[in-house]
């Protein structure tokens, strides 16, 4: 094809784009697709490798012209285009989608997970392309001609994945043998294509369903292969498609996860076989319906494109999984509500009630308004002698992250997960939460103070060191000697095992650890509850001296849990007596 | 039409008169599945033209572990409601949901069973298997009585010199296990001729099995099982045994059957597919399947196959007839 010149071909592929959307339906609307006329313009948008790519948060396409000129895919405008404009509404379409995708083909790629991101690329396009092929009378066979003679003029080798690959979309579109790279003796290949056919025809209105199955099919060829780049590599237009957007979902195990990693030839839905129990069967990994660990979860969220370090994984993990436990939100009582006496102004943060803000007074703190900085809110007090309105107790928690604990980001730890429930919970009623995620000696990481700020706490709680175990009472002793009379009452909790007996030791300046937690409790006022990972009968432990003292004499309300699962309990019935809305109770 | 497809020469076990035996070396062929699903519709075609009944009887090697079967066997039927058939080791019987799609897809199963017990594990290098086949067949069969279903259950013995003084004790136990109908070939030569000279059946064992069978037929019909073998079955099994030709006046190639192998050759039997055998891609329309008789005899004419100046092909000699 004769070279043309950038202005023209911009033109063409503008004027492709609202064809390409009435391939799929005259009411689909999308924004412009961002049409980059150097590889330079497209890797600024995060497109490198492939020719294309989608981005489902800002449901964008882009297009790197340049590669495709390469690649003599210039008069494809409408095919490529209408292919991306499939992902936004064919599959994966959205996030969760996509999140399940990933999930399924990774539970089918045992060892192989890593190919999982492209095997679900390859496998949506056969839907949108069949479909625009079929249907939409687009000549997508073209492209896959067009990339093999590209990948045969590199002399790039042609493996069996593609082979089998390009034999699918043959036996789909009953293309000669071989035309479009299909294998043409290969009696397995050829078997094998029939078999990906057949699995899309056969669940053709529930690609989903197929994607487990579809990576079984191509598993053995993956292991035999292992190839490096290839000409797949150009197909990968959704690695990124997921980029930027919430993970919402994706946490729990579906059963279909479990159960799709069914060769095509063995699928019920394609043999007509009624589902039965199959005698001796692999134990599943991981059953059915269960949550994931944190692992899995930010391995399935990488895999989408979302670009998050670890340890902001483990922050929504542990966001996701408390939510369900949290106590509700607290409802207004009509009758209850006390006249309000203005008391004066205390700092909004982000994370409290927008309604709360005080705009006035925040205008007149300063003219530039800095959220959490500058910002203000009105506190009132209640008219003595009328129904009790409950204040607010803070939560200053401790939580142990020894080398005794398992790393959250990692798997999943109930120490974490119950800190979440009972401080996102704390949050929800209005309370300040002031995290401190304690090790070894200098091992100690907090939020700035006491806070009201969801991402901060979560951070804290997801942070691991896993060393020595040395109670930072420093921490506590500076928490509570700035503390004013009047400022709110605060509950303290800890969250540890046994070493949870370093709190009694000596400070860094010498002054016993007893004496330091005798000063919190009083200022805090509202007492102080241990949960640790001890056997019931802890008592007759050799360390329990310390802790029996401190439940004799400082009130502290110890609540061995042999169990790291029975956190949770502890966590929900703690949120429930300390934070749930319905009872005057303010410590325990 | 009767079309007895050999879509796989893979298998799993080691019997030492087949030529399939897994511990063969040479190349193994699979039939394209995307081949069977073309030629089905023109089967099925030809069919409604001729107001003819279709038997699709897969084969192999062992076809129930060739991956596309079951797959095919649903479409076909769903699509075209095409009567199956299959020729098993039944090594894969002992899987519930087997037994459940043979139900649901096939309309008889042949299971090849040799001799008894451990004779019968050692010809087919095939340990637990004899259990494995009873237990396998008698589920079958009670499945088969749960579910009224239809499937005709019968059993293959392939005669030698060595198995024939247990052929009656044989047929008791397969009449046992639940088979409807029992069949039996004599041990061929061509596959394995190491084999053959020291197993084959010999014209003084076809004399006494001539003898025994309308015994054995009437004690078996007492139970409700079928012994087949016509006359001239025999008579072909003795002129075998007696090292005699057998030519065959007019076999009416391609009119009420064909075979058809793993690499794709239409004949009209399993003997011819080398000689007379066109490939599947000839055939794209009913008319060219039509005239495929013709084609076999203009061919028979012409060139005559060695095969067919000592014919034995069983549907010819009424293998299946009592
Ligand atoms: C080749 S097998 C294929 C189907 C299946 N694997 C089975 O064993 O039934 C088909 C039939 O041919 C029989 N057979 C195999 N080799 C034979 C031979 N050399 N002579 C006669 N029959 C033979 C088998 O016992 C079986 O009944
Ligand atoms: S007779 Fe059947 S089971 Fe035995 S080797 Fe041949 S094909 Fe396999």
């Amino acid at each position: 094809m004769a070279a043309v010149d950038v202005e023209t071909r911009l033109a063409r592929w503008r004027e492709a784009w609202p064809k390409a959307l009435a391939c799929w339906s005259r009411y689909t609307r999308l924004h412009d697709p961002r049409l980059c006329d150097s590889r330079l313009e497209a890797a600024a948008q995060g497109l490198s490798g492939s020719f294309a790519m989608i981005r489902l948060f800002d449901q964008s396409v882009v297009i790197d012209l340049e590669t495709v000129a390469k690649l003599q895919l210039d008069d494809c405008a409408l095919e490529i285009l209408a292919h991306e404009i499939g992902h936004h509404v064919l599959a994966p379409a959205t996030v969760t989608d996509q999140f399940r995708l990933l999930a399924r083909m990774r539970r089918a790629l045992p060892t192989l997970e890593a190919q999982a991101p492209l095997m679900a690329n390859l496998f949506t396009d056969l839907y949108i392309n069949d479909r625009l092929q079929r249907r939409a009378g687009l000549r997508m066979d073209e492209i896959y001609r067009r990339l093999a003679r590209h990948a045969a003029a590199q002399g790039q080798p042609q493996g069996d994945v593609w082979t089998l690959y390009m034999g699918i979309y043959e036996s789909l579109w009953q293309l000669p043998r071989g035309s479009l790279g299909g294998p043409t003796e290969d009696a397995t290949l050829l078997g094998d294509a029939w078999l990906g056919a057949r699995l899309v025809r056969v669940y053709a209105d529930d690609w989903l369903h197929a994607a487990g199955r579809f990576a079984t099919l191509l598993l053995p060829y993956l292991v035999a292969e292992r190839e490096g780049k290839s000409v797949l590599g150009f197909l990968h237009d959704t690695r990124l498609a997921a980029e930027h957007a919430d993970p919402r979902g994706g946490l729990e195990v579906e059963p279909e996860e479990v159960e799709g990693s069914l060769h095509p030839s063995e699928d019920p839905g394609i043999t007509g076989a009624a589902r039965l129990p199959v005698e001796a069967a692999p134990q599943a990994p991981q059953a059915s319906g269960q949550l994931r660990e944190p692992y899995e979860y930010g391995e399935i969220l990488k895999a989408s494109g979302i670009q998050l370090s670890d340890h902001e994984i483990a922050v929504r993990y542990y966001r996701e999984r408390a939510l369900p436990d949290l106590v509700p939100f607290p409802v207004r009582r009509r009758r209850a509500a006390p006249e309000p006496l203005p008391e004066g102004l205390e700092p909004w943060e982000a994370g409290d009630p927008l309604d709360e803000l005080d705009w006035l007074q925040t205008l007149l703190q300063s003219p530039i308004v800095v959220p959490g900085v500058t910002t203000v809110r009105r506190v009132q007090g209640e008219q003595p002698g009328r129904e009790l309105e409950r204040v607010p107790v803070d939560l200053d928690v401790y939580v142990d992250s020894s080398g005794s604990m398992p790393n959250p980001q990692q798997r999943v730890s109930y120490l974490t997960l119950a800190g979440a429930i009972v401080a996102l919970s704390a949050l929800r009623s209005g309370s300040r939460v002031q995290v401190t995620l304690w090790s070894g000696k200098n091992q100690v990481t907090r939020t700035d103070g006491f806070v009201r700020d969801e991402d901060g706490i979560l951070s804290a709680l997801t942070g691991f060191y896993g060393g020595g175990t040395c109670f930072p009472l420093h921490c506590l002793r500076e928490t509570f000697a700035r503390r004013g009379a009047g400022e709110r009452p605060v509950h303290l909790l800890m969250i540890s095992d046994d070493g949870i007996t370093t709190l009694f030791d000596n400070d860094e300046q010498g002054h016993a650890g007893w004496d330091i937690v005798a000063m919190a409790l009083a200022k805090g006022r509202a007492g102080g509850t241990m949960a640790l990972n001890v056997p019931l009968n802890w008592q007759q432990s050799r360390w329990s001296e310390p802790l029996l003292r401190a439940q004799a004499q400082q009130d502290w309300l110890i609540q061995p849990v042999p169990r790291m699962e029975e956190l949770l309990d502890f966590a929900r019935e703690f949120s429930r007596r300390h934070y749930q809305n319905d009872r005057e109770v303010t410590s325990p | 039409m009767i079309v007895l497809w050999r879509v796989t020469t893979h298998c799993n076990l080691a019997c030492g008169f087949c030529a399939y035996d897994r511990r063969l070396g040479g190349k193994r062929q699979q039939i394209d599945p995307a081949e069977v699903e073309r030629f089905a519709a023109l089967l099925d075609a030809y069919r409604r033209r001729r107001g003819d009944r279709l038997l699709l009887s897969w084969l192999g090697g062992e076809p129930l572990r060739w991956r596309p079967l079951w797959p095919l066997a649903h479409l076909l039927q769903e699509r075209y409601g095409i009567r199956q058939s299959v020729t098993t080791n039944g090594s894969s019987l002992h899987r519930a949901e087997v037994r459940e799609a043979v139900l649901r897809h096939f309309d008889e199963l042949t299971v090849s069973v040799d001799d008894m017990g451990e004779r019968h594990e050692q010809l087919r290098g095939w340990q637990g298997g004899w259990a494995r086949l009873s237990d396998s067949l008698r589920a079958l069969a009670e499945a088969r009585r749960q579910q009224a279903a239809p499937l005709k259950l019968r059993a293959n013995v392939v005669l030698m010199h060595d198995n024939l003084p247990r052929f009656a004790e044989l047929c008791e136990a397969l009449a046992e296990w639940g088979v409807d109908e029992i069949t039996f070939n004599a041990l061929g030569g061509q596959d394995r001729p190491e084999f053959y000279p020291a197993h084959r059946l010999l014209p003084e064992d076809v004399m006494r099995l001539r003898g025994q069978l309308p015994v054995l037929r009437e004690r078996l019909a007492a139970q409700g099982v079928r012994l087949c073998g016509s006359a001239a079955y025999l008579g072909r099994l003795a002129a075998s045994a007696g090292a005699q030709s057998s030519p065959v006046g007019d076999c009416a190639p391609g009119e009420g059957f064909l075979f058809i192998d793993e690499v794709g050759r239409v004949s009209p039997c399993s003997f011819t597919g080398a000689d007379y055998g066109v490939p599947l891609e000839a055939i794209r329309t009913v008319e060219a399947l039509e005239q495929l008789g013709e084609g076999y005899r203009a061919m028979q004419q012409r060139q005559r196959s060695a095969a067919c100046s000592d014919c034995r092909a069983n549907h010819v000699y009424g293998k299946f007839e009592a």
